[in-house]
């Protein structure tokens, strides 16, 4: 219990992994190799949550599991909690990061072509890359929230948030879907 | 309960598709054990055993599975009771309605309760056995104590044993280690959710847990 990981090595893996994914294994299938990732990330959420919840009380509901992945298990990894949690008390959540950490060293790779690229599309490039990396912690928060029983849909939202090079928003929504609460 | 074994392929399937209703989707767990010399395990995933280990030599393996099946539903009735005032209200999502859920953001109201501060005290003390992972004691039958253990994840672990004055405390340990153990089990990356636990480590550890129950705590 308790060993840790240089945090440069995680975000290596992390960038390698993503790397790999969209542009070896898949280069010309980006959802496929979306998909990929967001699976990985599932089975180190599952197994993640596993751990986490062993000397814990039960949730009794689902707003209690959120809860801990926003603090508990959010901190177990990224040594910070979330930042702001938001509900419309029908099951969906959005939880966002205002520095989320495995964002924060990204850089783009300057185009070849370079020079005359707009502004606008090279933010979009960021935000295209930057979207590619948010695939694998989805995952984590859906394999988690899917072993607490809450089987949910996770998606990651960068574009809502203001485009601040240093703070690194990251926000995920979940969308539960309850049949037997 | 007594749904029919699946095959795991069948269960991933499901969970990534996420588009079949929810049903209860429980892993289960279920150890017996039985003392002096006399145990057992049975693990279950959505009733189906992850892990049986016998610690038998008598030849009433299927009396132990009865008794085992018969507790899983106590542990659903116990669940079920706990839960019962905190029933949730039906929500309208289904999993291809996230778009409409990101246009609903703007209608989302602060989690009041989300100060990010660690609760100290647990204003629910009143009722210790509430939200706990171990179940305690579920039924006494003429010949064995059942007890129970429901992990966050909704594992259960049943221990069964025969001797009729073992204590609390060493029920608690011993689901205690055994947790531990179960979860360094799952964390295997090769390890399949849902499927047997065939790991050898695994049950080495398991025989080791269960030689030292009653013991660690005694001293």
């Amino acid at each position: 219990m308790g060993r840790e990981v240089s945090e440069s090595c995680v975000e290596s893996l992390m960038i390698e992994m993503v790397s790999s994914y969209c542009d070896r294994f898949y280069a010309t299938k980006p959802e496929l190799a979306a998909r990929r990732i967001e699976a990985i990330g599932y089975q180190v959420g599952h197994q993640l949550s596993e751990r986490y919840t062993m000397e814990r009380p039960r949730f009794s509901d689902h707003l209690e599991a959120i809860k801990f992945i926003c603090k508990d298990f959010w901190s177990e990894i990224f040594k910070k909690q979330i930042d702001n949690l938001k509900t419309n008390h029908r099951g969906t959540f959005v939880l966002q990061d205002n520095r989320f950490r495995w964002l924060s060293h990204i850089s783009l790779d300057p185009s070849p072509d370079g020079s005359d690229t707009s502004a606008s599309l090279a933010e979009n490039k960021v935000a295209q890359a930057a979207s590619m990396h948010l695939y694998f912690p989805c995952g984590i928060i859906r394999g988690a929230l899917t072993n607490l029983g809450i089987p949910c849909a996770v998606s990651a939202d960068i574009s809502s948030l203001p485009a601040c090079k240093f703070l690194c928003p990251g926000l995920f929504i979940c969308g539960t879907y309850k049949g037997l609460g | 309960m007594g749904v029919p074994v699946e095959s795991e392929i069948l269960d991933l399937k499901r969970i990534r598709n996420e588009e079949e209703e929810e049903e209860e989707e429980e892993e289960e767990e279920k150890l017996q054990l039985k003392s002096e010399s006399i145990r057992k395990w049975v693990f279950v995933f959505q009733n189906n055993p992850l892990y049986i280990q016998s610690f038998t030599e008598a030849d009433d393996a299927l009396k132990l599975h009865h008794i085992v099946h018969c507790s899983l539903d106590v542990v659903d009735e116990r669940v079920k009771l706990m839960h019962h005032s905190g029933s949730i209200v039906a929500s309208g999502f289904g999993p291809l309605d996230i778009t409409l859920a990101i246009a609903n953001i703007m209608c989302f109201s602060q989690v009041p309760d989300i100060s990010f501060a660690t609760k100290v005290n647990n204003p629910k003390k009143s009722g210790p056995m509430l939200n706990e992972t171990f179940l305690g004691l579920l039924y006494p039958t003429e010949n064995y104590k059942v007890y129970g253990y429901l992990t966050n994840t909704k594992v259960k672990f049943i221990l069964v044993t025969t001797d009729l004055d073992v204590r609390d405390v060493d029920v608690r340990n011993f689901f205690r280690k055994f947790h531990a153990a179960y979860v360094d089990a799952v964390s295997n990356p090769f390890h399949v959710p849902g499927k047997k636990i065939t790991s050898r480590t695994f049950a080495e550890r398991v025989s080791n847990i269960v030689k030292s129950f009653g013991l660690g705590s005694s001293g």
